[in-house]
Parts: C-alpha cells; structure tokens; sequence
C-alpha cells in the first residue's frame, strides 16, 4: 500500500515539476521580450518613451517575481495561479505595448497577439486559447472601428477578419496540441505506475511462492513428524502437532490464492483471456445463481496485460453492480476484437435504473460507484463506454484500443 | 537403505524433510545442500541413490545441477521438489533428466515416502499428476497413439526449445533456421498435438511422459 501511495504521490510531484519547467521556460521567454519591446519602441520612433520604460521595467519585475514564485510554490492550485498571473502581465503589458505605439499599427499588433495567445493556449489548452481569441478580437475590434484609434477604419475589416481568422485556426491547434500533450503525458505516467505495480506484484509473489510457502510446507513436515514420534504418548502432544499441521496447510492454501490474485495479469496471458473471463463467469454464476449467455471467442491473440487487468477489473465491477442493483437473472456477454479494438457488450435483464441519469457521474450521487469506475478505467485506456437504460434492463458497450508495451 | 541428499535453499524445509524422510526406517539422509553447486560437489562424495533437488536456489538452480549430477553418474535418481508449477520449467526439469516432480502442498507425508521409493525402483514420479495440477481440458491428447511418433526429429527439436521457455527468435538461432521456419514447424505440432498454445503443447508431452509410468528424460529426442 505504501508503494501504492508513493506511486501516487510521485504522480502529483511529476505533474508539478512540469508545470514548474514549462513556467520557467515561458520566464526566459519573457525576457527576450525586453529587447524587442525596446526595439520596437525605436522603429516607432519612441511616440512614448515613459510608456515604452514603464513596460520594460514591469516585465523585468513580474520576470523576477514570477521566477522566485515559481521556485517557492509547492503545489499544484498555487502554480496554476501563478501562471493566471503571468498571463495577465503579458496580456496587460501587450495591450499597453499596442496603445502606445499607435493602434494602426496592425502587424505589431498580430505578432503581439500571437505570442500571448499561444502561451495561453500552451498553459491552459483550448479554453485558454478561446478566452485570449475572444478577449484580443474584441479589443481590435474598439482598437481599430471605433474612436479609440486615431484613425478609426484605417484597416480594412476583411483583413481584419483573415487574420483574426488565420489567428484563431493557429490557436486552437496550439491549444489542442497542448491537451493533447498533457493527455499523452498523464497516460504515459499512469502506464509506468501500472507496470511498476505489476513488477512490484510479482516479486513480492514471488517472494511468498519460494521463501514462506516453502517455509510452511517444511513446518508441516516437521510438525507431522513430530505427532508420529509421540503418537503413542497420549498426552495430546500429537494433536498439537498435527493442528500445526494442519493449520501450516491451511495458511499454505491462502498464501497460494494470495499469488494467484497478485499474479492475475500473468495468468490471464498465460491462461489464454478466453478462459480466464470464462472462469470469472462461471464463479460469478455459481455464487450469484444468474444465468450468463456469452459469445466469446475461443482464443484471442496475446494481449497487453495492462489491458486484460483493465477488462478483468471491468467485467468484474460490472458483474457487481448487476448483481447488487439490476434485480436481473440473466446476463449476456460479448467479447471480440475487431479493426484493433476490443469491444465488450454486456446487457442484463434487469429493472434499469429507475430515472434516466443525465450522465454517468449522476450514478456516483446515488452511491453507485461502479459505473463510474468502469468509465474512467475504459477513458484512461483511451476506450469509449456506452450505457442504454431501460425498463427491460441496461446495456453496457465497451470499446478499447488494443496497445502493445 | 535408501541413501538420499536433500537439496533446497530454505532451511525449514530441509529440515522439514529430513524429520519425515529419517523416520522411515529404510532411508538414510546422506546429507543437505543449500544450491546446485554444493550438491554436485556433495553428490561426487557421498554418491547418494537419490536426490531430492529443488529447483529455484541461488548460485546454481536445480536443472543445471541435475544435468550436472547425471553427466557424472546418470544411475542417481533425481527427484525435483518444488514449490513451482510451471509446466515449461517441469519439462525442462524432465528434459534435464530428472525422474519425476513432487510439487509442495499436493502430497502428503506418506506420499513423499511412497514417491522416494517408487523413483529409486525406477519409476517415475508426478505428483499431483500433470492433469490435477494444470487441468485436464487443456491441451488434447490422444492416449492411444504415442505423441513423438507424430513428430518429425525437427518438431521434436522445436518442442524441446519451447518446452525451455525459448522464443521463436532464440530458437531460430539455436537450430540455425529462419523464424519463419520456425513458426511453419509450431504450427505443425500445434495442429499434430491438438493444442492451440505453447502452454498446451508443452503440457502435453509432460502427460506422454508419465503416462506409461516411467519419465522419458530423453523422450523428446526420439
């Protein structure tokens, strides 16, 4: 379990020290923004020069600040807020920038745009790229039509609209790459901690299989030699000896379900997935006395055990959940692959849910957390999850991408 | 007198074994060993009639130590007595030329005797039997016809790597063959054995082996 925190806690730490790397490149970023706004500040041929010294002078001081903040936040709500506030230094310090050298300006103002808009993409994906597109095209929009400029109209509003356009288009690509980068990054991070789990499964398995279990089968004959040695004494020492015996059999067998549950990813591959899910089922149905109808193939090709660990933990939380809340007795089951994707079909013809839920997080309202498990472990996988309710009973369709490690 | 040297890196089940074994009057422990390499050098001094030899252990594990042992004297009986249950890893141990298996928690006292006696008569030694242990569903085996007499000498090769848990890429090398010949002749035993996996496959010719109650440790070359 501590391993199981560590991992955890090492995934918070991993997804800090991100946010941390990507704050301080953004900050060396920023300071290149000194010469070019003092550039700039010369092609204009300084229309402010106090404007021009105050902007250069504040992004010195947030470049500063936001340095030693970055160092000294420990948690993830306080660097998020941190980036906010950069965020809005560059924006303010940009928009002041574009009022002082002139509104007509209108490449200056794009390139600017660009920059603030692509950081607020990279630091807060598509929301923060749709916000800045939004809040920028308005801003040009009082800048350039209305008495703010000093030559309102001065561009014409089909540019206006290209580039407002052309801009948005590159945003929203540089946000969703962002996302999507993020995604990729939590996926990854969630598959190294899955795999360390099953190596650190394994040993610890391993450990029990050669050294205790051994252990206890040498006490056992140790203890039953030693009830034959004084079995005609008749002091009950042999009973002694032979309820250690007994007891060291016992212990024996639990430590051996104990493995076969840590070593369930190496079974389910060595087993064939066929068989494995086939055995689920059948305990399932002589425990809860509900008939299963299945169409499962055979034999499946060799499959990622993360996946299978992932498909077992789903059919088995689902078999709970029908058999805790669906009042059903009868379930049947599909399971195949088709064009790389695993699909699972599992309907039960029980009474549904008694309302419709607007989604799947509505079940967690009513203690159902099942659901909600399967969900995010199919989403995580990068799977999609399906589920029809009706009076005659639920359906589940389940697909998941087939991976290989 | 039996004289027999047991060899496992746990102490407790040493010690375990030797109360048992010692109290059967017609066996006499000839001595311990705690890995491969001190058994071999244990078994070239006291020449024991069997070994009892466990196959995980530091240093040197069992298999190597039974081929070891049997180059020198192949007349020493060797029983593994373990607590793994891997198929691929048994037939290895068979393949090695051990006697039979006795896998912990699935025989009892008496049993263990029994089995010691049985081997040093020549006979060989699965227990549990390999059905009990791996599921008799598992893998088709016509009890009739002998399964090596299905094979060609290639196949049989193919099996034995399998059978050492090797790849399809070791075992290309090991042979000199392409892989793709390699998948050709698995697919032929698969189709000869009935079985759809190297698991199954190798089950199989754990269950010719003992079927006639006698281990074939060189059963897979012919």
């Amino acid at each position: 379990m501590s391993g199981m925190l560590k991992m955890l806690t090492k995934t918070t730490e991993q997804e800090l020290g991100e946010s941390k790397r990507l704050e301080k490149v953004l900050i060396l970023q920023r300071w290149l923004y000194v010469p070019a706004v003092l550039l700039a500040g010369w092609l204009y041929s300084w229309p402010s020069l106090a404007g021009i010294i105050a902007i250069v002078v504040g992004l010195v001081i947030v470049n500063i600040a936001g340095f030693y903040a970055n160092k000294a936040t420990t948690g993830m709500a306080a660097q998020r807020l941190l980036g906010f506030f950069m965020l809005s230094a560059d924006f303010c310090a940009g928009w002041a920038l574009i009022f002082i050298l002139e509104p007509d300006k209108n490449l200056l103002f794009y390139i600017v745009f660009s920059l603030i808009i692509a950081e607020a993409a990279i630091r807060f994906e598509l929301r923060g790229a749709l916000v800045m597109d939004l809040l920028f095209s308005l801003g040009m929009l009082f800048g350039i039509y209305l008495p703010l400029s000093s030559q309102p109209g001065s561009f014409p509003m089909a540019n206006y609209l290209l580039l407002l356009g052309v801009m948005s288009f590159a945003s929203l690509m540089v946000g969703m790459v962002a996302r999507e980068w993020r995604k990729q990054r939590r996926y990854a991070v969630q598959l190294a901690a899955e795999r360390t789990l099953l190596l650190e499964r394994r040993r610890i398995s391993s450990e029990l299989h050669d050294s205790i279990l051994k252990s206890l089968q040498g006490l056992s004959l140790e203890a039953y030699s030693m009830a034959q040695d004084h079995s005609e004494e008749g002091n009950g020492f042999s009973e002694k000896a032979n309820y250690i015996q007994e007891v060291c059999q016992l212990l024996s067998r639990q430590i051996r379900s104990v493995i076969m549950e840590l070593r369930i990813e190496d079974i389910m591959q060595e087993k064939n997935l066929s068989a494995y899910i086939n055995d689920l089922l059948d305990a399932w149905t002589v425990r809860t006395h509900i008939e299963v109808e299945r169409d499962i193939p055979d034999f499946f090709p060799s499959i990622d055990p993360t996946l299978t660990h992932n498909l077992h933990n789903i059919i088995s939380e689902a078999l709970l959940n029908i058999e805790r809340h669906s009042g059903a007795s009868k379930v049947w089951i599909k399971l195949a692959i088709e064009n790389g994707e695993m699909l699972l079909e599992l309907e039960d013809n029980g009474h549904g849910f008694y309302s419709e839920p607007e989604n799947v997080y509505s079940y967690l309202k009513r203690g159902s957390l099942g659901l909600v498990s399967i969900k995010e472990r199919v989403e995580l996988a990068g799977g999609s999850f399906i589920i029809q309710n009706s009076p005659n009973g639920v359906k589940l369709y389940i697909k998941q991408p087939l991976r290989k490690m | 007198m039996i004289s027999i040297v047991i060899v496992d890196d746990n102490f407790v089940a040493r010690r375990g074994l030797r109360s048992v074994l010692e109290s059967d009057t017609g066996i006499f422990i000839a001595g311990e060993a705690s890995n491969g390499q001190e058994a071999i050098n244990l078994c070239n001094s006291v020449d024991p009639e069997l070994v009892l030899m466990d196959i995980r252990m530091p240093d040197m594990d069992g298999i190597s130590a039974t081929q070891a042992i049997l180059n020198k004297k192949p007349e020493t009986k060797i029983l593994m007595l373990t607590v793994i249950d891997d198929p691929c890893i048994l037939a290895n141990a068979i393949n090695a030329g051990a006697a039979g298996y006795l896998i912990y928690g699935h025989f009892s006292p008496q049993e263990l005797i029994k089995a010691v006696k049985t081997a040093v008569a020549g006979k060989a030694i699965s227990l549990p039997p390999v059905d009990d242990l791996f599921g008799a569903a598992q893998g088709a085996s016509s009890p009739d016809i002998d399964i090596w007499q299905r094979l060609t000498q290639r196949e049989k090769e193919v099996l034995n790597l399998i059978g050492t848990g090797c790849e399809n890429r070791e075992i290309a090398r090991v042979l000199n063959i392409e892989e793709k010949t390699v998948k050709n002749h698995i697919n032929s035993i698969y189709s000869k054995l009935g079985v759809n996996t190297r698991q199954e496959a190798v089950l199989c010719v754990l269950r010719s082996r003992f079927k006639n109650g006698k281990a074939r440790s060189a059963g897979m070359s012919g």
